[in-house]
């Protein structure tokens, strides 16, 4: 088995073992983890896929940053709606979402 | 068995070569996919918007999705993204036969998924979290409840319509590497639609991360 055969596959073993994480974590008493957890490993999921197969590795070219380009764009907008949310009254005010409290968790 | 002799492919007259027309297809793609970003990233930011507005409500909504299915789907869709980078891979390395096969078992993964994705929404159905249509869902606020199913339905519909296309391009290419369309010089149509299918891949991680592991520790 040669090195990049092998590297796609351990890729492919990598996604599937982060995936029992966050399948496997959504049942333990994680708090506010629930909240960030699943995001963090689906970040680490996609730079494996994007790294590996749509093979993004290597030196900077006009390609990497044309895949760049659209996360930077990404990374804008949900940069002024948070802006916009956190600076807002009415419905999604800090004050209205502090409203809704979280119920306790089993297992504690 | 005779096969088909590669046809002697020329660059469209406005490129140079058969390498450079590859280099800009793929940059096509890569434009494309970056709108399709913005295309997903707006549904995901009004998502996590309400989130963080309907924390609790959300928690309760999200409990109902089936996990199984979701899982599966993810493994599904995994493999398939391994099976599509085989398939450019062993035309790289001029194995027609095998490229063509692998073709056919990424699309293959690819209807699985959607097979499972039916019956996932008919689960739905009976378990009354259609929103407008049927919804009832015990001792949880209908309107934050029905905003977290309404996200549900349009992004997981929206990336089957997406998968759908997929496929399609996936047969077609499977047709055109059978027919020796593609030699380990040029498979440019080849290599675009792998970029398509590990992108709808990357947006089904977030859509599993936002939805199916949400509320299952709430007692």
């Amino acid at each position: 088995m040669n090195r990049t055969l092998r590297h796609l596959i351990l890729s492919w073993a990598a996604l599937l073992v982060l995936l029992g994480i966050s399948a496997g974590a959504a049942y333990l008493p994680l708090g506010v983890g629930h909240e960030f957890l699943p995001v963090c490993i689906a970040v680490a999921q996609a730079l494996i896929i994007a790294l590996v197969f749509m093979n993004l590795r290597g030196r900077l070219t006009v390609r990497t940053i044309f895949a760049a380009a659209g996360f930077y764009m990404l990374l804008i907008l949900l940069g002024l709606i948070t802006t916009d949310y956190a600076t807002r009254s009415g419905t999604f005010s800090p004050e209205a979402t502090g409203q809704s409290n979280r119920p306790e968790e089993s297992g504690r | 068995m005779s096969e088909p002799e590669p046809r002697a492919r020329r660059p469209e007259f406005q490129f140079t070569d058969l390498a450079q027309q590859g280099e800009t297809a793929e940059l096509g793609m890569w434009v494309f996919l970056a709108t399709e970003v913005l295309f997903f990233g707006t549904m995901i930011a009004t998502y996590l918007a309400y989130r963080v507005r309907y924390p609790v409500e959300f928690a309760e909504a999200a409990r109902e999705s089936v996990l199984w299915i979701g899982t599966l789907n993810t493994v599904i869709l995994a493999t398939s993204g391994l099976t599509m980078v085989l398939a450019i891979r062993s035309v790289g390395g001029n194995d027609i036969r095998l490229a063509t096969r692998l073709l056919l078992v990424t699309a293959a993964l690819g209807a699985a998924f959607l097979g499972l994705k039916a019956l996932e929404y008919y689960l739905d159905f009976r378990d009354h979290v259609v929103p407008a249509l049927d919804f009832r869902l015990q001792g949880v606020p209908a309107g934050p409840a029905q905003l977290f199913w309404l996200f549900y339905f349009y992004a997981t519909g929206l990336h089957a319509i997406h998968l759908i296309i997929g496929i399609v391009l996936l047969l077609v290419m499977a047709q055109w590497t059978a027919r020796r369309e593609f030699t380990p010089a040029y498979y440019a149509p080849l290599e675009v639609t792998g970029l398509y299918w590990a992108f709808v891949d990357i947006v089904w991680v977030f859509l599993f991360a936002l939805i199916y592991p949400l509320g299952r520790a709430l007692s």
